[in-house]
């Protein structure tokens, strides 16, 4: 990949995995140093041509997989929002980012992943699987799980958000 | 409870178009609406999340930096590997030189054995010298 590919791929990518690791981890820093991390795994390995969507599915599946690593090496406990964090976002978001980490850290990091990538990236299963390592056929039970447990979350909160065709 | 339109309605929540049948649907269906509520808690996830991420241009730096730094480590180790052999096989070449002058004569023994020391002494100094300037 030449630094031109690589500055237009990182220019379409970098954001919304940056909000993906940031909320799996719930920890800015380490999210930047995952998402550093993941980029360079990509440009070091000599893949295939791909195209974006696959060369994505790929940083994705790199992502997730180091982010496992590190819930696994440390057992995880998932970090209060951080300063790093909450200096980012408008001050009158500060809070509702945290009440929204506080709810995704009460569901399992792969639950988290699972309903990330399918409501937030729009993926499909068998994307869901490309990129978490998960088979295909269990890519359903486990999303409706997560799905139900986070709803529930929501309702016993109040937390309900209504985007709905009202 | 699963329901065969939830693929559309997530598509219609991150859109915010809802066809007009699946307007209908949904109001029905107590799986539309769970779903429709996870994945709009989920886009304000999104959308409040921290997403300043490096620049392009450092990150880019940064992992030609480390790839350049990794091959260098990788090119060194045989290189180690080879000093690191030569100097078992001086060990090895001087004991038995030892023991074959110890046979001949004891004096040409001690003198072998002084040499062994000091060229052991002098070989460990250069390669200690040699890595500590890698």
């Amino acid at each position: 990949m030449t630094e031109v590919e690589f500055r237009e791929f990182y220019g379409a990518t970098a954001k919304p995995l940056k909000a993906y690791l940031s909320r799996i981890t719930g920890n800015a820093t380490l999210a930047d140093d995952l998402l550093q991390e993941s980029y360079y795994r990509m440009l070091r390995v000599d893949l295939p041509s791909m195209d974006p969507s696959q060369l994505k599915s790929y940083l994705y599946r790199t992502a997730t997989n180091l982010a496992r690593d590190h819930f696994r090496a440390t057992k995880f406990q998932p970090a209060p929002l951080n300063e790093a964090t909450a200096g980012e976002a408008a001050s009158s978001d500060i809070g509702l980012s945290a009440d929204i980490q506080q709810v995704l850290n009460e569901i399992k990091p792969n639950e988290r992943q699972l309903v990330w990538l399918a409501y937030v990236e729009g993926a499909s299963h068998r994307e869901i699987a490309e990129m978490t390592g998960v088979k295909e056929a269990s890519v359903r039970p486990l999303l409706f799980r997560a799905k139900q447990k986070l709803a529930s979350i929501l309702r016993e909160r109040g937390l309900a958000v209504e985007r709905s065709a009202r | 409870m699963t329901c065969p339109r939830e693929q559309e309605v997530i598509h219609a929540v991150r859109s915010g178009q809802w066809a007009e049948g699946l307007r209908a649907h949904f109001a029905e269906c107590e799986a539309c609406s769970e779903t429709a509520m996870v994945a709009g808690f989920m886009l304000q996830a999104a959308e409040t999340a921290e997403t300043a991420a490096p620049e392009a241009g450092f990150v880019w730096w940064k992992s030609q930096l480390r790839a350049r730094r990794e091959a260098a480590v990788r090119a060194e180790k045989p290189i180690i590997v080879a000093e690191r052999a030569v100097a078992v096989a001086a060990l090895l070449v001087g004991v038995w030189a030892a023991a074959w002058f110890s046979s001949e004569s004891p004096a040409l023994a001690v003198a072998a054995v002084g040499g062994l020391i000091l060229a052991g002494l002098t070989a460990g100094s250069a390669l200690l010298y040699a890595w500590s300037r890698k």
